[in-house]
């Protein structure tokens, strides 16, 4: 006989589970919409907007801001490539070898190199040209008064030098990334095997670095050509591109053109954004997931020469990390042009009197964005890369634009996409926050999608056989699997979020100033000793919340408060 | 009696006060929507803008931003502007943003008391002050290299000076690009030639050159002159030099932007700035310069800092027409 009672229940059951399957469906395609929406309406809109007003003129349609810039700015175009190319073969070098000298570093060593690159990683943007200058200028601290030399570092090679120096430390730290990943096994077995360091340096380790190194030249290179604070600031009569499109925009107030001008900048860039996403696909694929010991065992004193040489250029950088940052410290306390020190407060007064609620703000907004951005790259990465949504690469590539043009050109794109009704947000809080998260987001997706290809697809699977929705798996699987990679997003974003200046200069209103706005106006009104009050704060600061959240996650960790971990082991 | 006495000088007292206040001549105080949103070239006409929200009780907020930014921003943000009020800057600009029709006309009484040659016949731009040229020079370097402190344009162009001097570029800088209109007038090509060859570095940033000096990367910059240089040379061994065959200069700008949120503040403030001569002196007060006695000649209590005779001639519209072929001019003489 049939239970009456228990037939209905199963039904109801049933259709229960029909509608909850529904409403999973339904908002796992709302997510997908938003995220992909997002970066349609976010990034692709405003540089179309930017793109059409390329056209632009007062007789309406014209294909003459792109005769002007053929004929005025071709050679500021090769001088583009030129400085890309040198920046991008050096600074990849040094970060090699800089990151191997990190990671072979041991106790103590390892802490302070490793501090060392997170200070450097928080560095504010101009400050750095101008510490430069004080250094090694004509009258430069270390070149005249310390080696009596008389160089001149307002050309190509000064342009080339400063790129190289401060493109290191994320180069840096990607490699440490892949150089953690070199199972530790095989240099053990290599050495049992009688393999001096040297050959274990020359057959296992670089071998493995490869991938890394291409990413790094071609990431290096679209960054350099991107680059506009740099050659403005110490090129002198040598203009890049992309410090041409700077002048035009702040400068001559010629927007029609300096749009044209960015469309010059795009096209290498895609052509070698398709190359790197070959690569990196190479780089995630051949890594292994296992845990282990951090330190890389790879004695380089006994590496022969090319040990030693890693050693000295690794302290060489170091130190001249160590100064210019000191540099930037001592401006903020001593008298502009005095030729001993000479202690002072006025420029910190000067920051508190007039500046300090920037400051505040410039903080909220940027725990704000990082993090609904790391969220957000979590997602996107999720749905591009491992869903693998329909047009995939289209999506990834137009995440990607931001990285590719200078930070005015995206401010200009907003202004010109959301400044009339329905979607006028201009003067907003939420211009500058959308503007900040959209433009760190071809940064914070690379990093995603590096981590996600950790997690196994057969974990994904066996939630989905268990009966998790689809929700459920981005909830429990995919969340707190990409937790690392959170992190590091986060702290990506905030550091960000702190320091770029470039997009957001069109963008703030007398309401939503922030710091890094001030540290721009500072630098440009010649007002070096305030620039580095408000550098030094921001690189403090930053350090500060970042060490607290690093501190706070590795808690959460170890005492295992949301239960995740537990959750996953027993889905295994 | 005594009474009525006391009522009428109170009466009087007060026709006279509404009088005075119909004489000075503000016109009945706008609604406002939200504050005053300002451009300005530096934060430190606070002060000021300050005193404008005490005298009318309109408040304001103010940003600082390059007179080359607010142009652009202008153009981007087309028919919706987001602000009301742009104070100071190079007149170059102004004269630009006024061709694009994002200037708003303003019309007041006090116009007639201010030299025309500081108005805009249209009266949609006017001057709060000048920026004056001169040499920044570093003491230190010129005794260094054996050479001679410049007194005038023509010994800058010595060879001597090779790599000696910054100047930033005229597309960028409004004070530059009157450095350049004065010398084309007046030196003619050829030494705007020899001129260009002693350059060490063009700036991209109008403050460049005396930042290059103080930091004796260059023995001279050409600079804006005023109060606030003070700030930037510190304990600097440089001086400040008067050309004595000529001081170029510009007008700095100030203008009412048209379709604002606040149209009507904005064309307020500038009746406000011009109308009550207490403004203006606070103004000279900040900029620490006397430029503005040239503007609102009749301004008592500020004089002139500078000898007006040793001023180049200066005609605006002459100013403004030639400005793409001399800067077209000077960048072909870096390329």
């Amino acid at each position: 006989m049939i239970d009456r009672k228990k037939l209905l229940s199963n039904t109801e059951r049933v259709s229960q589970n029909t509608l909850s399957r529904y409403i999973d469906m339904i908002g796992d395609h709302a997510l997908q919409f938003l995220v992909l929406g997002g970066v349609v309406l976010f990034i692709f809109y405003p540089l179309f907007c930017v793109f059409l007003r390329s056209f632009h003129s007062a007789d309406g349609f014209t294909f003459s801001q792109y005769a002007k810039v053929i004929t005025e700015e071709s050679t500021a175009l090769w001088r583009s490539v030129f400085v890309g190319s040198f920046t991008s073969v050096l600074c990849t070098i040094l970060s090699v070898v800089f990151s191997l000298f990190i990671s072979t570093r041991r106790g103590w060593q390892k802490i302070i190199f490793t501090a060392l690159l997170i200070v450097i990683m928080v560095s504010p943007p101009f400050v750095s040209s101008i510490a430069y200058i004080q250094l090694y200028g004509r009258r430069g601290w270390i070149t005249y008064n310390l080696l009596h030399l008389n160089i001149m570092p307002y050309n190509q090679w000064g342009i080339i030098a400063m790129q190289t120096i401060s493109f290191v430390p994320i180069n840096a730290l990607m490699l440490n990334g892949l150089l953690a990943k070199i199972d530790r096994s095989v240099i053990n077995s290599a050495r049992d095997l009688g393999a001096k360091a040297k050959d274990i340096l020359k057959d296992v380790v670089l071998p493995a670095l490869k991938p890394g190194i291409i990413v790094c030249l071609l990431l290096t290179f679209v960054r350099s050509l991107a680059d506009y604070g740099t050659p403005a600031i110490i090129g002198g009569r040598f203009r890049t591109l992309a410090s041409q499109i700077y002048i035009q925009f702040m400068g001559a107030g010629n927007i029609d053109k300096a749009a044209a001008m960015n469309m010059f900048l795009l096209v290498p860039s895609l052509i070698l954004f398709f190359i790197y996403r070959h690569f990196m696909k190479k780089m995630n694929s051949n890594s292994s997931s296992r845990r282990q010991d951090a330190h890389l065992n790879l004695p380089l004193h006994k590496s022969g020469v090319i040990g030693w040489l890693i050693m000295g250029i690794g302290l060489l950088y170091s130190l001249i990390m160590t100064l210019q940052y000191s540099s930037i410290f001592l401006s903020a306390i001593n008298r502009t042009g005095s030729k001993i020190f000479s202690f002072t407060t006025e420029y910190i007064e000067k920051v508190f009197t007039y500046n300090a609620s920037t400051l505040y703000r410039s903080l909220l907004y940027a725990f704000i964005v990082s993090i609904i951005g790391s969220l957000f790259a979590v997602i996107f990465s999720y749905y591009v890369e491992r869903r693998k949504v329909r047009f995939g690469s289209v999506f990834d590539c137009i995440a990607t634009l931001p990285y590719m043009i200078p930070g005015t050109c995206f401010g200009i794109g907003f202004i010109l996409a959301f400044n009339s009704a329905p979607l006028k947000i201009t003067g907003t809080a939420l211009i500058l926050i959308i503007n900040m998260l959209f433009k760190q987001l071809p940064t914070t997706t690379k990093m995603c999608a590096a981590s996600l290809s950790q997690i196994h697809v057969a974990q994904e699977n066996s939630a989905r056989d268990l009966g998790a929705g689809r929700l459920a798996v981005i909830k429990d699987v995919i969340l707190p699997g990409m937790r690392p990679a959170m992190l590091t997003c986060f702290i990506y974003n905030f550091t960000s979020s702190m320091t770029t200046a470039g997009a957001i200069l069109f963008l703030v209103a007398p309401k939503t100033l922030l710091a890094v706005f001030k540290l721009f106006d500072a630098t440009y009104t010649g007002e070096y000793g305030v620039a580095s009050v408000i550098a030094s704060l921001i690189i403090i600061v930053v350090l500060l919340v970042e060490g607290l959240v690093f501190l706070l996650t590795s808690y959460l960790e170890k005492h295992n408060v949301s239960g995740t971990r537990t959750y996953q082991k027993e889905l295994w | 009696m005594r009474k009525n006495k006391i009522l009428l000088t109170v009466l009087s007292v007060i026709m006279i006060i509404s009088m005075l206040a119909t004489a000075v001549g503000c016109s009945k105080k706008p609604k406002t929507d939200g504050p005053l949103q300002i451009i300005a070239t530096n934060e430190t006409y606070k002060e000021l803008f300050d005193k404008f929200t005490a005298d009318t009780g309109i408040k304001y907020e103010m940003l600082s931003m390059s007179s080359g930014a607010v142009l652009s921003k202008l153009q981007a943000e087309g028919a919706n502007p987001t602000f009301d009020v742009w104070f100071g800057g190079g007149i170059n600009d102004f004269i630009n943003a006024k061709d694009l029709g994002y200037l708003q006309k303003v019309d007041f009484k006090a116009i007639k008391d201010l030299n025309p040659l500081f108005v805009d016949k249209d009266h949609q731009y006017f001057s709060k002050g000048m920026t004056i040229v001169g040499f920044a020079v570093n003491n230190d370097i010129i005794k260094e290299k054996g050479l001679k402190s410049p007194a005038t344009w023509d010994d800058i162009i010595d060879p001597k000076f090779n790599d000696e001097i910054v100047f930033s570029d005229p597309s960028v800088s409004g004070t530059c690009y009157a450095v350049l209109y004065a010398l084309m007038q007046k030196k003619g090509e050829d030494y705007v030639k020899k001129f260009a060859d002693n350059i060490l570095f063009l700036g991209s940033r109008g403050k460049d050159p005396i930042e290059k000096t103080v930091a004796g990367e260059c023995a001279v910059g050409i600079t804006y002159i005023d109060g606030t240089l003070d700030g930037i040379i510190g304990d600097a061994n440089v001086s400040i030099v008067y050309p004595t065959d000529g001081i170029p200069w510009t007008p700095e700008g100030v203008a009412a932007i048209k379709n604002s949120p606040n149209a009507k503040a904005g064309a307020y403030f500038v009746e406000w700035l011009y109308t009550d001569d207490a403004n203006l002196q606070l103004l000279a007060k900040i900029d620490k310069k006397g430029a503005v006695k040239a503007i609102k000649p009749g301004l008592k209590d500020v004089e002139l800092d500078y000898d007006a005779d040793f001023l180049y001639d200066l005609d605006l519209t002459e100013y403004a027409s030639k400005a793409t072929e001399y800067k077209n001019f000077f960048a072909g003489l870096f390329k």
